[in-house]
């Protein structure tokens, strides 16, 4: 499938996923398949930053069978790494995932879909549905909506880190690294949603796009900022009054 | 008893009826409640008005629990069937509503910001500006580093009034927030709305002086606090219940907050030695910094001597003055002057803080008690009568009246806290309850006007060594240290 400029490149980042990995680029793949079907070519890499030996290997393996690309960073931040992965891509549009969630059949095509229709939108799955040791769900809303004040933003992320927009929206606004190991500062994807609204980009979701999210009882980094009561970093739209 | 089934069923009653009507009428009921509460149970109810239960409620977004739709649960099944059979969901998942159109942890920051747009040099973070010990204690610190050539700013956290925010110097700039941050209704989201505001502005330094909100900020998030500024704070003494059990931000707050601490001021040793040894705290995070007495000159004028002049044909009497409210133990002060009918005790003071009070018409039923409203300066309630101002406060760190007091006369208190820094060692009786030792010594001064002269003399040396300028001397290189260190990290 190298060779040849994909529309979408699917940037999955890992770090100490093990063979749950294999689960997520099955996910992807699926629907990378989905989008082909529909005419849309589609790349997936996987950005492994100071990645276990389990981990590596899954992506060893699956880049052997030549539909998956693999980069290997030293930053320890996602951030840093869904950077790398965006200037190593190929696909006018970025869709954003982590190495162990799942997406829907539809999401990658879908999101395509809306980000050809404005340079400004960024898309997310509609539904987000939590598995593994807890589950639950919960909807996502676009900017637009009735319901939505981008000024929630201080008190709560509205979009989690499952995201689709033109390429140059992740070079115009890249994710900043947010130092982690108990620096107080943390979640990259609300930092970057705050700062993509403050450059005026328009989040939206994507109708009947699904983001599944697994949910660990320990030892995730979401459950780790939290405890640490980390804040996203200083923000261009808290500075806009 | 009573009080805590009303406080429940006044919750039940907000949730239910009160938070649904408009907000005048809103407004309008809690006020008359808060009234009825403040008659009925004098000194027990913590709100001063209504403003502090005017909590703004925020509607779920429209179809925010929709259930999971038949389209997502098809997508669910195959993706079990293709990628991973262990994806199942719970009978019933729990939906989480994400509450997209809630502003008001932003309203309250913009209000703050507003006032607050560029990063001052030190913020200080107070509950109020008002009539105590602790207020004094932050004019005095913030006198200093204004005069230090700093830009400073007072932020207020709780929705009291500030009347003594016209003592800050005119630069000084007073932010009230505590009606916007009590408006959120949860401790949590003003701690959150505080923190933005560091984070953003990146004050030089920040200093905590008895502020909850700020204490929450810097428990919650001080990580991320101490990256975007020093941070200080002033710790006094401990509260305590009434089993004796410490209370209060140095209990409460201090063990999980100290790490981002640069440095605690006191105004007594004792209390930084008990924190040390209680949590573990190295010592060289506390400063004791003796806080200045009041000059002779600038309590009037006052001379020693009228108070020691010949003996009047009037009843001896006896002073007393402070908050009304728990710590300063009034049970005690109604017991010493029932046991001393041959003197007239004159009582000044007022409940500061709602809902920490004692019911003073208690003393109604003794006839040598004249009960007195607040003051304005202390000089003007010394007598020449006087024969001693008699403190009985539970525990304390060095309260302010007590300075004043001691530079007009001599001061019995217990032997708690700072106070034995202070007050004559032959004036200090065991602790508050030491009702003898109370007796003993009023006896004493009545009678032996040599000794009474003496110890106030004594008591004067020690004052005279607190001064405004020794105090300035002392915190100056302890600000200049931190923003030094600040600016090289």
């Amino acid at each position: 499938m190298v060779g040849k400029d994909p529309l979408i490149s699917a940037i999955v980042t890992a770090h100490g996923e093990g063979a749950l990995l294999r689960r997520s680029l099955n996910s992807l793949r699926r629907s990378v398949e989905f989008a082909a079907r529909l005419g849309t070519y589609c790349q997936i890499i996987v950005v492994l930053d100071r990645a276990d030996d389990a981990t590596r290997r899954v992506a060893t393996e699956d880049s052997a069978l030549g539909d998956v690309e693999v980069l290997e960073v030293d930053f320890g931040d996602l951030g840093l790494a869904r950077n790398s992965g965006v200037r190593a891509s190929r696909g006018g549009v970025i869709a954003i995932s982590d190495g162990d969630d799942y997406v829907s059949e539809n999401w990658l095509h879908e999101a395509g879909r809306l980000i050809q229709s404005s340079d400004r939108v960024i898309a997310h799955p509609q539904l987000v549905i939590l598995f593994g040791d807890q589950s639950g769900y919960y909807w996502q809303r676009s900017q637009r909506c009735r319901d939505f004040d981008p000024d929630c933003l201080l008190g709560l992320n509205p979009y989690n880190s499952c995201c689709a927009a033109r390429r140059d929206t992740f070079l115009t606004v890249p994710y900043v690294p947010v130092k982690g190991g108990g620096s107080g500062f943390g979640y990259e994807d609300w930092h970057w949603n705050a700062e993509t609204i403050a450059s005026g980009f328009e989040h939206h979701v994507v109708e009947r796009t699904v983001h599944f999210v697994r949910r660990k009882s320990a030892g995730s980094l979401s459950r780790r900022q939290r405890d640490d009561g980390a804040l996203i970093p200083a923000s261009r739209y808290f500075d806009v009054l | 008893m009573a009080l805590a089934f009303l406080r429940r069923a006044y919750s039940v009653l907000d949730q239910i009826v009160l938070s649904r009507l408009s907000e005048s009428l809103e407004r309008r009921l809690k006020e008359a409640l808060v009234s009825i509460g403040a008659t009925v149970f004098p000194g027990r109810i913590s709100h001063a008005s209504a403003a502090s239960l005017m909590v703004r409620r925020v509607r779920p977004p429209l179809g925010s629990s929709a259930p999971i739709p038949d389209w997502a649960r098809v997508e669910l099944s195959a993706l079990a069937k293709e990628v991973d059979p262990a994806l199942v969901l719970h009978a019933s998942p729990p939906c989480h509503v994400v509450m997209t159109n809630d502003c008001r942890a932003m309203d309250a920051y913009r209000f703050i910001r507003s006032q607050l747009p560029d990063p001052c040099d030190v913020l200080f973070v107070v509950p109020w500006l008002k009539i105590g010990g602790a207020d004094l204690a932050t004019l005095h610190h913030v006198r200093v580093v204004h005069s230090m050539g700093l830009s400073v700013a007072v932020l207020a956290t709780e929705p009291h009034d500030s009347p003594w925010r016209d003592r800050l110097p005119p630069e000084v700039r007073f932010v009230e927030a505590g009606a916007v941050l009590a408006g959120l209704g949860d401790f949590r989201q003003a701690a959150l709305v505080l923190a933005r505001w560091v984070v953003q502005v990146r004050p030089k330094m920040l200093h905590l002086m008895g502020s909850r909100v700020g204490w929450d900020a810097l428990k919650l998030h001080g990580a991320a606090i101490a990256s975007s500024s020093a941070v200080a704070a002033s710790l006094y003494c401990d509260d305590e219940d009434e089993s004796g059990k410490p209370l209060g931000l140095a209990v409460s707050h201090l063990p999980d907050a100290f790490t981002y601490l640069s440095v605690i001021f006191s105004d007594n040793a004792l209390y930084p030695e008990r924190w040390s040894r209680r949590w573990g705290l190295p010592k060289s995070l506390f400063i004791t910094l003796d806080l200045p007495a009041p000059p002779v000159t600038e309590l009037g004028g006052s001379a020693p001597a009228l108070v020691f002049g010949p003996p009047t044909p009037n009843r001896p009497r006896i002073l007393w003055a402070g908050r009304f409210d728990r710590q300063k133990r009034l049970d005690v002060l109604w017991e010493l002057v029932s046991r001393t009918p041959d003197c007239d005790w004159d009582i000044h003071g007022q409940q500061v803080v709602p809902g920490h009070g004692f019911d003073i018409s208690r003393f109604k039923c003794l006839p040598n008690a004249y009960i007195n409203g607040p003051y304005g300066r202390f000089e003007d309630i010394v007598r020449p009568e006087h024969v001693a101002f008699v403190y009985t406060s539970q525990w304390d760190g060095i309260p302010n009246v007590v300075l004043e007091a001691a530079r007009l006369l001599p001061v019995i208190a217990p032997r708690v806290g700072g106070l034995p820094t202070v007050i004559h060692p032959e004036l200090l009786v065991h602790d508050v309850f030491d009702l003898e030792g109370y007796l003993e010594r009023i006896s004493r001064l009545r009678t032996e006007s040599d000794w009474a002269a003496s110890v106030y003399r004594s008591q004067q040396r020690i004052l005279d060594r607190r001064t405004a300028q020794s105090f300035a001397d002392s915190l100056e290189p302890v600000i200049r240290s931190l923003l030094e260190n600040r600016s090289r990290s």
